[in-house]
């Protein structure tokens, strides 16, 4: 039987300290087995190749993958934004992995996309395990994300599901940074390819309902939505959440906040994009891009209702994997804000739903969870996978 | 409270009674707003999914009317139907040879699968097209032609949808799910227009592509000047503009048949069987749709100078038809085909004229000097037996143009041209150096023997009597033969040697055998 993965966290100031002490505690619980692939999240502003020295300290020359956050998790313990790093160390049971990265993010990010897939398919024993999984990690401020998650479509296909998250910087939103191996690296994506001898499932859900009637995206330019049924995005979307010229400004960003857009998917689903608070002239600023005459309907939902999806997903994610060993979950950094104090409620609740299996993961500028069409980057949304 | 009493039925009075009426009313009440959320819920839910009809419809148009050239116009696109079907899979197909549906693009089935697993032979795809409407396959695992690449990511329902044009059915959209759920009837009139548009557009974006070709090849053609280059060059790239598997260019002879110059895709033997006794295009098109019956063929007339000279076709094995678009580009090759010939033959006239003697066609004085270097630098090359050079000047020649005039001159040179040339072998060179001044250039062995036995045919041919202006006159002539002693001789010291030669013979030996020198 394989070992559950091991996972630690450290709050030490000194970054190669903090590393060895994370990565110490994460290794200690595989019991003597070898780690086969480590996973790390950490803050941003300290010495970031003095962390990933420390982590190997312990690990070894194990795969490794991480990247910035903006906190995280692991083991139901919680580490606010900027404090800490956390550490899962997986065994190898009968998966093998392989780890890739590719560079030029922001210029390329079809072309790195496609890269980073064939590169982490390239380095992965796959005999005898036909079941692909991609764990995608991304520079967070690379622009349209959707079109890393193409070029690895298109390199991979529909059949080999996508989980992962983009890179967070302590919401500073300055510069976030993805982990390959011992290297720090900028503008670049990281990926591992999950080789397993059955279909890992990928799962997602965000606890967000309708409301209102649907409206067309009439006008929109990368990340600015400009038009909604051909009349200003601003005007009709703050029409319908009643936000008036002389609402106080903390109020108006509490209510966009809480007010994510949602893009209708065929299945009756929705598809989240999240509205930035800060007042923008040139129309609605989203996190992503939405598609040019896509029905989208403004989403609303109480902190119970966000909280609710946790223990669910985590479950289906887990159904009829008694293998598991790890699960891996990525929540938006936009749910974090929500949630507010409420925020180690969700991180309760994740790992509730795993019982022993530790929870791992962090708070992200966007998460991956692609399964079956090409669409499969998600705001103010859960993604998981149970490894 | 009696207000309440008053309210309830007779029968059930008494303690209690009031609040059990009162618990009716907010029961049905609540049953009511029930049914109303229901209903709402359900109105809701059908304003969502026709809007997302039309949504779809409308985002597809977008897609397809974004630009771009072909790749990205079906990149974009089937991405696009993947997303708005929830489709894994999704592809255009179109008809290759025979029966078989090859994919013109796809989405979702990754680099590592060789889109030639994908083609469809029969089927599912092969009915869409064949009764130009939709098919809607539940159970995927049943169809026997479902593609293996298909079969290995393990779609399980499809539709395939005919797309059609002003030319009919002309390819197969196809979208695959591997989760049972069927693709829903009101799905099909969305995918049916889309499917329309879509193949418009990809049609469209193949023939801006062709015409793009076409412009590049024009520009690229024109390079060659040589007849046989121009003809050599044409027939593949044609062939790969049109999706022909041969393409070949017969051209109208002066023996009233027409056979074919150039050809790819034919060997040597298939392209001799397209030879007719064709003394024009249009005869020879006519028995060339004879022979390629079972086949599609195309053809346009290749026009030189306003007059046809030949034909430019193309074959498909198996029964997929050309259409009007590629006549079209067929006709705008030929005419660049036609033009280039033009060119060629205008270039050879030209070059003719500059390096060959106008009155006799032998190379000039320019061309023989360079052909003269050229073997002495192969001979200093040790590339070549030393070769010899026989200088010719008619005796008393000057007589003729006098007395009988430059005209009739004119036809003895000709004359005395064809008799040298008849003195020689084909690797030998024979020139006019100007006036009655001819020179021939012996390639090989060059010993005295074999040069005196050349010598000795070149007098017994000018021998005979010359018949011109209704008389014969008999003409001798003075030959003065050199072969270089080393290799470094240069031609105007060869030439020199050769030109004293000959008019040392004429001096010294008149109707004798040449001298032999060795020129140093």
């Amino acid at each position: 039987m394989t070992a559950k993965a091991g996972c630690g966290t450290s709050a030490r100031r000194e970054p190669r300290r903090a590393g060895a002490e994370a990565a110490s505690e994460a290794v200690a619980a595989l019991g003597g087995e070898e780690p086969a692939l480590v996973l790390l999240f950490a803050r941003t502003g300290w010495d970031l190749d003095e962390l990933l020295a420390g982590v190997r300290e312990a690990t070894g020359d194990a795969p490794l993958l991480g990247c910035t956050s903006s906190g995280h998790f692991a083991g139901g313990a919680y580490q606010e934004p900027a404090s800490g790093v956390a550490v899962l160390v997986l065994p190898q049971g009968d998966r093998r992995f392989g780890v890739a990265c590719a560079r030029g993010a922001r210029d390329r990010p079809e072309e790195a996309g496609a890269e980073v897939a064939r590169l982490a398919r390239a380095a992965a024993d796959r005999d005898g395990r036909p079941s692909g999984t991609l764990l995608l990690l991304t520079d967070g401020l690379a622009g349209d994300q959707e079109r890393i998650l193409r070029g690895v479509h298109r390199a991979l296909g529909s059949g080999v599901p996508v989980v992962g998250a983009a890179a967070s910087d302590d919401r500073a939103q300055a510069q976030t940074l993805v982990f390959c191996g011992g290297e720090v690296v900028a503008d670049a994506c990281v990926a591992a390819w999950i080789a397993s001898p059955e279909p890992l499932r990928v799962v997602t859900g965000h606890g967000w309902t309708p409301t209102g009637a649907p409206l067309l995206v009439t006008a929109t330019a990368g990340p600015v939505l400009h038009e909604l049924d051909g009349r200003p995005a601003r005007d009709a979307y703050y029409e319908l959440l009643g936000i008036h010229a002389g609402m106080p400004e903390v109020e108006r960003a509490a209510l966009v906040n809480g007010h994510p857009l949602g893009i209708l998917q065929p299945d009756g689903s929705w598809v989240i994009r999240h509205v930035r608070a800060r007042v923008d002239a040139a129309g609605l600023r989203l996190f992503a891009p939405v598609p040019l005459n896509a029905a989208v309907q403004v989403m609303t939902g109480g902190l119970d209702d966000l909280l609710a999806v946790c223990g669910p997903l985590v479950s289906d994610s887990l159904a009829g994997r008694s293998d598991a060993t790890a699960v891996l979950a990525f929540s938006c950094l936009a749910r974090h804000s929500i949630l507010g104090p409420r925020v180690v409620e969700e991180v309760d609740a994740l790992q509730a739903a795993a019982g022993d299996v530790p929870v791992v993961g962090f708070y992200t500028y966007g998460e991956f969870a692609r399964t079956s069409s090409v669409v499969g980057f998600h705001n103010a949304s859960i993604s998981a996978v149970a490894l | 409270m009696s207000g309440v009493g008053s309210t309830a039925p007779p029968e059930s009075g008494g303690p209690g009674s009031a609040g059990v009426g009162a618990g009716s009313e907010v029961d049905r009440l609540r049953e009511e707003c029930a049914e109303l959320r229901s209903r709402l819920a359900a109105a809701e839910r059908a304003t969502r999914e026709a809007f997302q009809g039309t949504a779809r419809l409308t985002r597809m148009l977008t897609v397809l009317s974004e630009p771009g050239g072909l790749e990205r116009l079906l990149d974009r696109s089937l991405a696009c139907l993947s997303e708005l079907f929830d489709a894994e899979v999704t592809c255009l197909l179109a008809p290759s040879d025979g029966r078989r549906l090859e994919p013109v693009g796809i989405c979702g089935l990754g680099d590592e699968v060789d889109p030639a697993d994908v083609g469809w032979s029969g089927g599912a795809a092969a009915a869409a097209l064949a009764s130009g409407g939709p098919v809607r396959v539940d159970d995927l695992s049943l169809d026997p032609a479902l593609p293996p690449a298909l079969a290995g990511i393990g779609v399980r329902t499809g539709i395939l949808v005919p797309a059609r044009t002003d030319d009919g059915a002309t390819g197969v959209l196809a979208l695959f799910r591997c989760r049972a759920e069927p693709f829903a009837s009101s799905e099909l009139p969305i995918l049916v227009a889309i499917a329309h548009r879509t193949q418009v557009a990809v049609e469209q974006a193949q023939r801006t592509r062709q015409i793009e070709s076409l412009t590049r090849l024009s520009a690229e053609f024109g390079e060659h000047l040589e007849v046989a280059r121009v003809l050599e060059s044409r027939v593949e790239p044609v062939a790969g503009l049109l999706a022909a598997g041969a393409c070949l260019i017969a051209v109208v002879g002066d023996d009233g048949s027409t056979a074919v110059r150039a050809s790819w895709g034919l060997d040597a033997e298939a392209a001799e069987a397209w030879r007719f006794a064709a003394p024009d295009p249009a005869s020879w098109e006519a028995a060339a749709r004879e022979l390629a019956r079972g086949e599609a063929l195309l053809t346009a007339p290749v026009v030189e100078s306003g007059r046809a000279i030949g034909s430019l076709g193309v074959l498909r094995s198996g029964e997929l038809p050309f259409r009007a678009r590629d006549a079209h580009v067929l006709k705008l090759c030929a005419v660049g085909l036609g033009r280039s010939l033009a060119n060629a033959h205008l270039h050879e006239a030209i070059r003719r004229t500059a390096h060959h003697d106008e009155l006799t066609g032998l190379p000039n004085r320019r061309l023989l000097l360079r052909l003269v270097e050229e073997e002495l630098d192969r001979f200093a090359r040790a590339a070549v037996d030393r070769p010899t050079l026989i200088f010719v000047d008619l005796d008393g020649f000057k007589e003729v143009n006098d007395t009988l005039g430059h005209q009739a001159g004119d036809a003895v040179l000709v004359e005395v041209a064809e008799r040298l040339e008849s003195c020689i072998r084909s690797d030998d060179v024979l020139g006019r150096l100007g006036g009655d001044e001819f020179v021939l250039v012996l390639r090989g062995p060059a010993d005295a023997g074999g040069v005196e036995a050349v010598s000795s045919r070149i007098a017994a041919a000018l021998r005979d009597p010359f018949r011109v202006g209704g008389g014969e006159f008999l003409l001798t002539a003075s030959f003065g033969v050199v072969a270089p002693a080393e290799p470094g001789v240069s031609t105007e010291s060869l030439l020199r040697e050769a030109d004293a030669a000959m008019y040392r013979m004429k001096a010294e030996r008149p109707e004798r055998a040449p001298l032999f020198v060795d020129a140093a």
